[in-house]
């Protein structure tokens, strides 16, 4: 579901809107759940991305991305551009940003607690599709290396203090990976049909960060138990 | 032909079977300030606690004879451990009985956890053990991975886990987030404002108010979610599922039109004002909304 306001929420989280727009929403949210819970999602993800340090970028990627996107670039200088940009996302925007920042930021804590390989930022791509009903649709096809890095990592770990773990347990925690695998299987399958639906992405960002959380559970049991 | 014989004997000595260790006990009792956590770090075995109005902890123990049990009174607390022996293999039992308002934390590997009457912050965790609480206030926290989790009457923030068993919450009152993979999770007469309850397997059953301006999540991959809530709650619902179903007798829950409510796409519906937000998701499972629903079938 979707009206004239559901555009205009990223610019309300953003504090954008004019005090009487901002009025006029605050008045429309009181009656309207389904704005409600397209601002609570935004919300979560923008409190995901608050919780990562930012960082600035190795290298100046605006020529590459203008020139994918026919534009020419005006200014000269990165730290003109930045004083001139006025950065707004849509909600699939959002959306993959907030998965790009989970995977970073499970990815981040582990290697920090662990240490790890030094690694590229992923890279992002996007063409046209179909979504949310009402929203700008943009389809998200987003490959993880750090999320694949941090599973492989704990997955190493977990292998390394196999031996100080019960059969039994080592059995559970398997069956159970392979449960939440399965289903991260079947949300990447229906993605595949439906790219730029926001159910199926949050819905696979989640169901990676139980195979994180569980990983990081099991790889602690190990550690302890191998100590 | 003695070199043989000789090493027939022995190797019968060496299979000989070894005399039982003699079981032992220990006994202490010791006074505490209020304020004074308890840390209990069992490898196997039992607790239990209790509770009592005295100013003092009882600790029971039973163990193998070569194995000693330790109660240290330190900065941290009071904290209960066992060396000794044939280390973490052998198992102890603990008996405990704690001031109601004592602070508990219970670490244990094959360890059976159960606290009873505790009016103070909860930890327990076990990898191959069932947990049950009975009580607790403030943070209650429970983790199993192969074991079921109960916890009954808490009431503050609680966080309750169990990796392949099943999740059993009663009676309690304030925040809470419960957390499963192959296990189902059950809530039952819970009154809460925040509820985050998620499984990739298991079924999700909540039976209880749902308050005005509350915040309710429900999410299961594979199983199904039955929430049964009031016909006069004032919630707005959110229902999402990309192969399940949903179904409701109630009359604010008929969604105009049933094709969006596959593939993913969020249906919004109103109950009376509307206040409290409710997402509900399943991939793949059954979601229904009314009285009476089911509660999850154990697996």
């Amino acid at each position: 579901m979707s009206d004239t306001w559901t555009d205009r929420l990223s610019e309300y989280v953003d504090d954008d809107l004019t005090p009487d727009e901002r009025r006029a929403l605050d008045a429309h949210l009181v009656d309207c759940g389904d704005c409600r819970m397209t601002l609570a999602e935004l919300r979560s993800v923008v409190a995901r991305a608050a919780a990562v340090t930012p960082r600035p970028p190795e290298r100046d990627l605006w020529d590459g991305v203008a020139s994918q996107i026919g534009v020419k670039p005006s200014l000269d200088t990165l730290a003109a551009r930045r004083a001139a940009w006025r950065i707004s996302f849509t909600l699939p925007q959002l959306v993959a940003a907030g998965l790009a920042l989970m995977v970073l930021s499970g990815g981040a804590v582990w290697v920090g607690q662990h240490g790890g390989r030094a690694t590229a930022l992923p890279e992002l791509s996007a063409a046209n599709g179909s979504g949310e009903a009402g929203v700008h649709r943009v389809p998200i096809v987003m490959p993880d290396p750090h999320y694949d890095e941090a599973v492989a990592d704990l997955e190493q770990t977990l292998q390394r203090g196999r031996a100080s773990l019960d059969p039994q347990t080592i059995a559970v925690i398997e069956r159970n990976l392979q449960a939440i695998d399965r289903a991260i299987e079947e949300s990447r399958q229906a993605l595949a049909q439906d790219p730029a639906n926001i159910y199926l992405n949050n819905h696979l960002a989640e169901a990676k960060q139980q195979k994180l959380s569980l990983l990081r559970q099991a790889a602690a049991i190990a550690t302890k138990h191998g100590s | 032909v003695r070199l043989i014989a000789a090493a027939i004997v022995l190797a019968g000595f060496a299979r000989a079977p070894q005399p039982p260790a003699k079981a032992s006990r220990t006994d202490e009792t010791v006074a505490v300030q209020r304020g004074t956590r308890l840390t209990v770090d069992n490898f196997a075995g039992d607790v239990v606690i209790h509770t009592w109005d005295k100013g003092t902890l009882h600790v029971v123990a039973r163990h193998q004879s070569r194995r000693t049990v330790r109660v240290r009174q330190t900065p941290a607390g009071v904290v209960l451990s066992a060396s000794g022996g044939m280390g973490r293999a052998d198992s102890v039992d603990y008996d405990i009985t704690a001031p109601s308002w004592m602070p508990l934390k219970v670490d244990g590997t094959y360890c059976v956890i159960t606290i009873d009457g505790t009016q103070a912050e909860v930890s327990a965790e076990s990898v191959r053990g069932d947990i049950s609480i009975k009580g607790g206030i403030g943070f209650v926290t429970a983790k199993s991975v192969e074991g079921s989790v109960v916890v009954e009457g808490a009431r503050g923030k609680l966080a309750i886990n169990s990796v392949n068993e099943t999740v059993d919450i009663s009676d309690a009152t304030g925040d809470i987030i419960a957390d499963a993979i192959n296990g189902s999770i059950r809530m039952q007469r819970i009154a809460s404002r925040s509820v985050d309850v998620s499984t990739v397997n298991g079924e999700i059953g909540y039976q209880g108010a749902i308050a005005e301006g509350g915040h309710y999540s429900f999410a299961s991959h594979h199983g199904d979610v039955l929430l049964d809530i009031p016909e006069t709650s004032n919630a707005t619902l959110s229902v999402r599922t990309y192969n399940g179903s949903f179904r409701s007798p109630f009359a604010a829950l008929q969604p105009p039109n049933r094709s969006p409510l596959q593939r993913g796409t969020r249906v919004t519906m109103t109950m009376g004002t509307g206040s409290a937000d409710v997402a509900v998701e399943s991939f793949s499972g059954t979601i229904r909304i009314g009285p009476g629903s089911r509660t999850p079938r154990e697996r």
